[in-house]
């Protein structure tokens, strides 16, 4: 019974409910998109930096770059002309590391790679690059270097004796391609002309623009090393990568890093984007239980008779007041299904807009996470808004006192 | 007290609370406009006026225009075979600007122009104990410098002005010294592209705000510069402020057409960030449409039930002789003042907000195109105009269908019915 007044009431005014249901509609469909696109963003930066970080990274580098010994140790108060500690730091021992390592449990590759900085030259122009010497197949294992080449020779870096892969960037700066030859110069005055066997793109436009490869033995001569500097590792799970760090750090001593630190301040950036995002679609929805409280207190008001008269043939103030959250419950229902549905729709569209992030990353369109949890979310946030925001009407119209309202008419 | 104001007038203090929830979505819906365009419009002219501030408005490259027109494409019309060529190696000799003295000298005296600065870049490896960074060095002259981009203010240890009596000083961005963790006086050393390396002293850190750069660019004197690329007496680029920094593309148009050389204006050279831009204001845009129709909605539901309601009261009005348009003004004048009450309290709701969100700090300076510590907000005038008339014309086209239809009941009908 409290369903069919309830019903009733909703299509009596007909208009008005329809707009309320809309508004609800409109809050739930844009949550869903706002949401989508957030999560979208996140996924991808996430998937992407995966793609070319290390998840958990030991280096040779220093904690810190110069420990003052003088200040810290004896108290002094200045310490004039530091003269920076120039040696080449290398992973002693990296194939005793490596073997230790691929034993650890959730470690699904190990690499060892020397990266080091370089100018490389075509013709008049130049670019200062990082070179990372790695081994291909590793390197495959660690993070598909294979199925991120242009031209897909697998075997290319052992083709020719000098062989170099460039990021996509490099290329298009040079206007070089496969078969071009490179000059290659380092900080150790190493000077020689290598040969682009292929072409690399990864997605993320900074990496791309100033990231070569070639072989780890290559490196050796162009660094004048013995060994590598980094140790790679990759994990079954990326968000172990702390932890994992933090073991390996204890168990080895040296500088260890992982990706989730390594990137904490773009997640933190993602992190406040969506922090924004949340505040408009909480108005939107704040706005629109407004909107649907208002339209039932007026009619509350404007029902006081007929309320007197239902009180008046017996049914109890707690009815009443169900009657009107029912009103409320059904409104929701309607308007979050309209509003995933304005949900799905607008995903679609926002996937289709030919827009490009070449300044961040290599890609068309707005990344869209479709996930059914984004879309429950939106149904249940228009549900309760629209519950709470007939609870107001629904105590005031249990409040209406029979005798007086048919005692005044 | 205008009849259709006082009746307007009543009828809000009759429902008041459903008046004050009416005010309450214009307040809510202003304020948060408010604070996402204060949001939007301040990051944007926060990185505009660091970038106009800090960059060449319009850069003359070294780039010759036809410099890539092949001969063999030339001398011979497409029937002849030729469809494409391969492989075409740059020359080795370096890009320069010719004749560099005249062109400055001719755009000294375009009006329009303000500073110009010739400058030499060249890409190094710059070295301090065993931490190697890539970076780019720019030759320069100063004064020249400090005249386009305000170099010398910049500056947040040392004084980029004893680049002049520093024998091999040299000038470094604030993000690069902070990761080669290097102070004032440090030696650093150069590689350049032919192998060899140089030694700089470090007289002054400089933070320009703008990532980009601080995380990239070195400042050394032209003739130091010169050596290091070792192009002597040469330049490659001219940077040129104008007045109006807002034309640079059709001085780097008309520049280029005069000189023979690629012109690039700070907008090219930024536009990916310029287009990124847009997509977050449009998307932030889309969504605000979507509360302003939200909020729309309430306020046209709520005016038209009380139409509904009222037309009895409606009939009996225009029965004492009102006229139509007195009862639609009458309306009409509660939406405007819903509006006007909205959009004060929403301006002082958006104030409110705007200020806490000023005092945030972040831990991270994530940023990748500004390395701020916190958001920065636009406070002009010209968005509180703005969000205030949106707050009233929101009410008022949301009132003004209810309006009219309050002034089209029927006396005659609605008394026959009862």
């Amino acid at each position: 019974m409290y369903l069919h007044v309830a019903w009733r009431q909703i299509l009596f005014r007909r208009r008005q409910s329809l707009a309320s249901i809309f508004s609800v509609a409109l809050g739930v469909g844009l949550f869903i998109m706002m949401s989508s696109m957030q999560q979208g963003f996140e996924d991808d930066f996430t998937e992407r930096v995966i793609a070319v970080t290390p998840h958990v990274q030991i280096t040779a580098e220093r904690l810190r770059p110069f420990p003052d010994m003088g200040k810290e140790q004896y108290d002094l108060t200045k310490v004039l002309h530091v003269q920076a500690f120039d040696k080449i730091e290398i992973i002693n021992g990296a194939t005793y590391l490596q073997n230790q390592l691929s034993t650890m449990e959730g470690v699904v590759a190990v690499g060892a790679n020397y990266t080091g900085q370089g100018l490389i030259s075509y013709g008049n122009r130049e670019i200062a690059a990082i070179i990372h010497g790695i081994d291909p197949e590793k390197e495959n294992q660690l993070n598909g270097f294979y199925g991120k080449l242009k031209f897909g020779g697998r075997n290319a870096l052992y083709m020719t004796s000098n062989a170099i892969v460039i990021g996509s960037g490099v290329a298009k700066t040079f206007k070089s391609s496969v078969g071009d030859t490179l000059t290659v110069v380092t900080d150790i005055g190493y000077h020689e002309l290598y040969r682009v066997v292929d072409i690399y793109q990864s997605g993320i436009t900074a990496y791309d623009n100033k990231t070569v490869f070639v072989l780890l033995k290559n490196s050796k001569a162009l660094f004048g090393v013995d060994g590598p500097n980094e140790i790679n590792l990759k994990l079954k799970d990326p968000y172990q990568a702390e932890k994992v760090a933090a073991a390996v750090a204890d168990m080895t001593g040296l500088n260890v890093k992982n990706w989730i630190a390594e990137n904490a301040n773009i997640r933190a950036e993602l992190g406040r984007r969506k922090w924004i995002n949340q505040f408009i679609v909480g108005t939107i929805f704040i706005v629109a239980a407004f909107g649907i409280a208002n339209i039932m207190t007026m009619n509350v008001m404007n029902k006081r008779r007929d309320i007197a008269i239902m009180q008046a043939f017996g049914i109890g103030a707690g009815s009443i007041g169900k009657i009107y959250l029912l009103q409320g419950f059904i409104l929701g229902l309607i308007g979050a299904f309209f509003g995933v549905i304005i949900g799905f729709g607008l995903n679609i569209g926002l996937e289709n807009i030919p827009v490009s992030f070449n300044a961040q990353l290599t890609r068309e369109g707005f990344p869209v996470a479709w996930s059914s949890r984004i879309f429950l979310e939106g149904y249940f946030m228009g549900l309760v808004i629209s519950v709470a925001a007939s609870f107001f009407p629904a105590r005031k119209a249990a409040a209406i006192l029979p005798a007086e309202v048919i005692r005044r008419g | 007290m205008n009849l259709s104001v006082y009746i307007g007038y009543r009828a809000l203090r009759a429902n008041y609370k459903t008046s004050l929830v009416l005010v309450a979505s214009v307040t809510m819906t202003v304020a948060v406009i408010l604070v996402m365009s204060s949001l939007l419009f301040g990051f944007r002219n926060e990185f505009i006026g660091k970038t106009v501030n800090s960059t060449a408005h319009v850069r003359i490259t070294s780039e010759e225009l036809d410099k890539y027109a092949q001969p063999a494409l030339l001398f011979s019309d497409s029937d002849a075979g030729i469809t494409e060529i391969q492989h075409i190696k740059p020359t080795q000799q370096y890009n320069k600007i010719r004749n560099s003295y005249l062109i400055m000298k001719e755009l000294e005296i375009t009006p329009g122009v303000i500073a110009i600065s010739p400058t030499l870049a060249t890409n190094v490896l710059i070295k301090y104990g065993s931490i190697i960074y890539p970076a780019s060095v720019y030759g320069m002259l100063p004064d020249s410098e400090d005249k386009m981009t305000d170099l010398y203010s910049k500056a947040i240890a040392g004084r980029v002005q004893d680049l002049k009596t520093q024998d091999k000083g040299i000038v470094v961005g604030k993000i690069i010294a902070a990761k080669l963790g290097l102070e004032l006086g440090n030696l650093v050393k150069l590689v350049v592209r032919d192998g060899s390396s140089f030694d700089f002293r470090v007289v002054a850190i400089v933070e320009t705000g703008i990532s980009s750069q601080d995380d990239s660019k070195l400042w050394v004197i032209l003739k130091d510069a010169q050596i290091l690329a070792n192009q002597y007496n040469q330049i490659t680029d001219i940077g040129v402020k104008l007045a109006d920094y807002e034309s640079a593309e059709t001085y780097a148009e008309s520049f280029a057409k005069k000189f023979g050389y690629k012109t690039e204006s700070w907008q090219i050279a930024n536009s990916n960030i310029l287009s990124l831009l847009v997509i977050i204001f449009a998307n932030i845009y889309f969504v605000l449409g979507g509360l302003l129709l939200a909020a729309a909605f309430g306020i046209y539901n709520v005016f038209s039930m009380s139409v509904i309601y009222r037309r009895r009261d409606l009939a009996i009005m225009q029965a004492l002789g009102l006229t139509n348009g007195q009862i639609s003004w009458g309306f009409f004048y509660q939406g405007i003042t819903v509006g006007i009450i909205g959009g004060i309290l929403g301006l002082l709701l958006g104030q409110l907000l705007i200020e806490y969100f000023s005092t945030l700090t972040f831990s991270q300076t994530g940023d990748n195109l500004l390395n701020a510590r916190g958001f920065v907000m636009l406070k002009a005038w010209w968005l509180y105009v703005t969000c205030f008339f949106t707050g009233i014309l929101l009410a008022v086209i949301s009132a003004s269908l209810p309006a009219y239809r309050a002034g089209t009941v029927d006396p005659v009908e609605v008394i026959r019915e009862g």
